[in-house]
């Protein structure tokens, strides 16, 4: 388990909106992250913490450095290679939750597992199982827009999880939840990060969600100023 | 405050600018498409009926009364000389014509068919109609001693007869005995009027005095006006003056030409009508959801002391700018294509056996009236006005000022 | 399958997009459909009118005769056509005509016309004319000096059944020719040039009078299958003697072929103008709706969906919209054109019209062909499913990142 598993090499993201100005997002960050690990990142808004992820998450291009995922460059890959890794590795969970609308929780449970091409037998199983795990059995056959936002964030969970991913990303999966419904869901994403033993990063500036990480990431003007591992 | 609502108009409308190109793309087409099918239209028709006017019928023409039912050297106009001066004195006539017509056989060495001759005085008609423009081969010209003829070039296809060659033709004469004449033909004229071309055979006025003994009267008199909308008055001036004459314009004499230029004008109107209903359902998509993806920000706008009134006033500037740059664009290239029409016309060599069936010129040259071009600009307010009440009122609905808080 | 049940479910949740895009699809199908029976079967009905009042389907001449139609250039040996014809496998019937062009005389007029001897019981199989009698009786093949006219001729001459008129015109053998005859019947067939100048006689009587025993200005026939005349024409040329031309009527009315066709391109340009603002309409709506779905288009390709799998539920959305309305549209149009197909529409306001351009039909069946209502079919599929890939392809380009922020 203490092998490296998301190594992050001197990444640098710098924005130009136009020919003059230059943004610098993130200078130079140098993390790895342990297969099975509960990471978070946080600091304040503006830190970097949603473009490290998006570019870990292979959603974003990075101006220098390296993503080695599973020993995999994904900064190295194509579309299509990105596609699939996405695909068949990385799990996504959005702060806006970003259900598909039309498609049932279930349906939107067992899209990625219907991408990869599995049966629908196996989708089902999965799926019933993910369901229970997170507790929203009872709403697989209803619309996003007929959940609260709390549901519908487990559903998102769900989503993510139920390919077994090796990584999910989490961008403040919490910020739009009131905090019972947050605690709830992070005991949940701990008990499947412990069941399944599927690496999952964060990113929060939510004290609870932060304190429930077991490696902790600081991140400051684009900068990491701590990284420590707890417990 | 205007000049804001029409910066924050032009600054949305930039913000979604593939969209608004691609109203803007289909109002020019649309435009383009309705104006250049009308002027080609209307072209094609008011040139098939300047034929019938130039070479027969004159905007008027004064017939003996029940003429038209029953042609025949019995029913002449006895004294053309005197609606002559009549007319001279009208300065609202541009030019008259009188003509003497018989029907009668055309005949050569081989073969012969039935036709209509018609006693003209060439340099009257040329003056009158430009009846010279329609010469086709030969030379418009009877010859010293009046023995030649034109003929209507599809007389001259059937018959197989080119310049040169001599005919016979004959006619009762007014003693209703057969009289003949022979000719050589000098011409053939090609007036696009089918009547004309399948059967007219021009001769000498004097000629056709002498074949059908008819030393004085005319059957028509064909009268232009410098002016159309003038026709109704000279053509009740006429009536009033000459009551026993039969005084007909081109459109009673063609009723043909008038029923083709209706349906012309009805189908025009339902083909423009239908294109603007569904330009204006195009529009109206736009700019609802253009309305209803900016809930917050009208919400933030009334917020912060906007009326409801100016909001209204940005959505239909907004619409507004869309619908006259779709209709510049349109105007531009529709103009511009019509012009290009007008001038060298659309050449249809190709298929002028089929034209001809029609009585249509092979080269139809464009119309552009103003009117295309108002009826458009009004057509183009009304589809934009229209189309924005409905996003205005489901605006009005939908309380923006409750969806600042709303993500 | 995943993306159909997909794109079904968007298709449902979508209802804006996907009414409009049916609506217009279904209408501008429909439309087209129909107009194109609608203009293919009033020219079927116009020339196959033209056709079969006169002229026939196909017709045998001396091969010179259309060239130089002289006394010189007819069929002098009727019999070894005859013999051909007899012998010809796919002829329904066949009958000789000789044409010439004569003065016709009655009490008060003369008036030039076309009198042909025709072979009455033959001739009725072939052409409308025994059908067309109006008043008297049509010709027996036996008949002497007896007349059958237009109806316009016989006003012109006033003469009515039961009078006598007289003729005057050449023999087949360049004698002069002139007797009395008998007004037996009247015909109309609605051909206001036709019948204002033919008339007719048995071949019999006329073969005496003109000198033209064994001769004919042409033979007309009637293939078995009208369809196959091109065919007949061909195989006939291969069996006559080489003086001898058979042509189909898609030769000898080359010009009233063409003017339908040109009559078509003109309908087409009109429709192609509508049916331009209509897909651009679709391709808005769908650039609406594909845009409002940016965020969810991005999430989709977050989650690992490819580029290609997005095209394939979107066009997938296209393509099942298309094609219900593309069908809906089709059974609509279909079942226009087969209701007016067998309840032809009657175009009492445009008689005029026809009667100039020489179509006697004012009553138009509109075709109705199940293989043009497909090709219609797929003509609208491919235009409906076309106008939507441009905003399909363009959202597909931006990035998952950019997807997921889109406003």
């Amino acid at each position: 388990m203490n092998s490296s598993f998301l190594e992050i090499r001197k990444i640098s993201k710098v924005f130009s909106p136009n020919k003059n100005v230059e943004v610098k997002a993130l200078s130079d960050i140098n993390i790895s992250i342990h297969r099975g690990e509960f990471a978070v990142l946080s600091g304040p808004s503006g830190s970097g913490k949603t473009t490290l992820l998006n570019i870990i998450g292979g959603l974003d291009g990075a101006s220098c450095g390296d993503v080695l995922l599973d020993g995999i460059a994904i900064t190295a890959l194509d579309e299509r290679q990105l596609s699939h890794l996405r695909r068949d590795h990385i799990g996504f969970v959005f702060q806006a939750y970003n259900l598909i609308p039309v498609l049932t929780a279930r349906e939107n449970i067992e899209y990625v597992m219907r991408l990869q091409g599995r049966s629908q037998a196996e989708c089902g199983q999965r799926s019933a199982e993910v369901a229970a795990k997170l507790d929203i059995s009872e709403l697989l056959d209803k619309l996003p827009n007929q959940l609260s936002g709390g549901q519908q964030q487990r559903v998102a969970v769900a989503r993510a999880v139920a390919s077994k991913p090796k990584l999910i990303l989490a961008d403040e999966p919490t910020a739009n939840l009131d905090s019972k419904s947050a605690a709830n869901l992070m005991d949940m994403m701990q008990q499947l990060n412990e069941d399944e033993g599927i690496t999952i990063v964060f990113s929060s500036h939510d004290p609870l969600v932060i304190s429930k990480a077991k490696h902790s990431i600081v991140l400051r003007d684009g900068e990491v100023v701590a990284n420590d591992h707890v417990g | 405050m205007f000049r804001v609502l029409l910066r924050i108009a032009l600054l949305s409308l930039r913000r979604r600018l593939s969209r608004s190109l691609l109203v803007i793309a289909m109002i020019a087409m649309s435009l383009w498409g309705l104006l250049f099918m009308e002027g080609l239209y209307d072209g094609m028709t008011e040139q098939v009926i300047d034929n019938a006017i130039r070479s027969d019928s004159g905007d008027l023409s004064l017939f003996a009364r029940e003429y038209r039912l029953d042609p025949g050297l019995e029913r002449l106009l006895a004294e053309p000389a005197e609606i002559g001066r009549f007319l001279d004195e009208d300065s609202r006539v541009r030019s008259h014509v009188s003509r003497l017509r018989q029907d009668g056989l055309i005949a050569t060495a081989h073969y012969s068919r039935n036709a209509v001759i018609y006693g003209v005085d060439l340099g009257a008609e040329d003056r009158h109609g430009r009846l010279a423009s329609y010469l086709d081969a030969g030379a418009y010209d009877f010859g010293d001693k009046g023995r030649g003829a034109l003929l209507g070039a599809r007389l001259a296809t059937k018959m197989k007869v080119t310049v040169g060659q001599k005919i016979v033709v004959s006619a009762q004469n007014s003693a209703n005995d057969v009289s003949a004449l022979s000719l050589r033909v000098v011409g053939i004229l090609k007036t696009n009027n089918m009547a004309l071309d399948e059967n007219a055979v021009f001769i000498e006025m004097n000629k056709a005095r002498e074949l059908l003994m008819v030393p004085e009267g005319v059957s028509q008199l064909s009268v232009l006006l410098y002016n159309k909308e003038k026709v109704a008055a000279v053509q009740q001036g006429l009536r009033v003056r000459f009551p026993e004459l039969d005084v007909l314009g081109w459109d009673e004499l063609y009723p043909a030409l008038r029923q083709g230029r209706e349906m012309m004008e009805i189908f025009n109107l339902i083909t423009s009508l239908l294109v603007f209903c569904v330009a204006g359902l195009g529009i109206f998509g736009v700019m609802l959801v253009s309305v209803l993806e900016r809930l917050r920000e009208f919400g933030i706008m009334l917020a912060i002391g906007t009326t409801f009134r100016e909001i209204r006033t940005m959505v239909f500037v907004e619409s507004f700018i869309l619908g006259f740059s779709g209709y510049g664009g349109g105007v531009l290239l529709g103009g511009l294509t019509l012009l290009y029409f007008y001038n060298f016309g659309l050449d249809l060599t190709m298929f002028s056996a089929g034209l001809d069936a029609f009585g249509m010129d092979a080269i139809t040259y464009a119309l552009i009236r103003p009117s295309y071009f108002f009826t458009a600009l009004a057509a183009v307010s009304v589809a934009t006005l229209v189309s924005v009440l409905l996003p205005l009122r489901i605006l009005k609905k939908a309380r923006p000022i409750e969806a600042i808080n709303k993500i | 399958m995943m993306f159909v049940h997909f794109a079904m479910k968007n298709i449902r949740a979508y209802r804006n997009r996907s009414l409009v895009t049916l609506l217009l699809t279904t209408l501008t199908t429909a439309l087209l459909v129909f107009a194109t029976a609608f203009m293919d079967g009033s020219h079927q009905k116009m020339l196959q009118n033209a056709v079969e009042i006169y002229p026939g389907y196909v017709q045998v001449t001396h091969q010179d005769f259309r060239d130089q139609p002289s006394l010189d250039n007819m069929i002098f040996d009727a019999k070894a056509v005859r013999q051909v014809l007899a012998t010809t496998p796919g002829i329904a019937a066949f009958a000789a005509r000789f044409e010439s062009f004569v003065l016709f005389a009655g009490a008060e007029k003369a008036v030039g016309g076309m009198l042909t001897g025709i072979e009455p019981t033959a001739e009725e199989k072939l052409s409308r004319l025994a059908s067309s009698l109006v008043s008297g009786a049509y010709l027996a093949d036996h008949d002497g000096n007896q007349l059958y006219m237009g109806y316009e001729l016989a006003r012109r001459l006033k003469v009515k059944v039961g009078d006598e008129l007289s003729f005057v015109g050449t023999g087949a053998d360049y004698s002069f020719a002139a007797d009395n005859l008998l007004v037996k019947g009247l015909f109309k067939t609605g051909l206001f040039e036709f019948d204002a100048s033919a008339a007719f006689v048995s071949k019999g009587y006329f073969d005496q009078v003109m000198a033209a025993a064994n001769y004919a200005s042409h033979f007309i026939v009637l293939p078995a299958n009208p369809s196959g005349a091109d065919l007949l024409a061909a195989e006939l040329n291969g069996r006559l003697d080489q003086q001898y031309l058979a042509e189909s009527w898609r030769t000898t009315m080359a010009g009233l072929v063409q003017a339908m066709l040109v009559d078509s391109i003109f309908g087409y340009l009109t429709l192609a103008v509508i049916f331009i603002v209509i897909f651009f309409v679709i391709l808005i709506y769908t650039w609406l709706t594909v845009f409002a779905r940016m965020r969810e288009i991005g999430v989709l390709r977050a989650v690992g969906t490819m580029p290609g799998q997005i095209l394939q539920m979107l066009v997938t959305e296209s393509v099942l919209l298309a094609m219900a309305s593309v069908v809906l549209g089709g059974l609509i149009g279909g079942a226009l054109a087969y209701y007016f197909h067998l309840h032809p529409i009657y175009f009492s306001f445009s008689e005029e019209q026809f009667k100039q351009y020489g179509l006697a039909a004012s009553s138009m069946p509109t075709a109705f062909a199940p293989l043009v209502i497909l090709r219609d079919m797929a003509v609208m599929f491919v235009l409906a499913v076309g106008s939507t890939l441009y905003p399909i392809i363009k959202a597909n380009r931006v990035s998952p990142m950019e997807a997921i922020h889109h406003v």
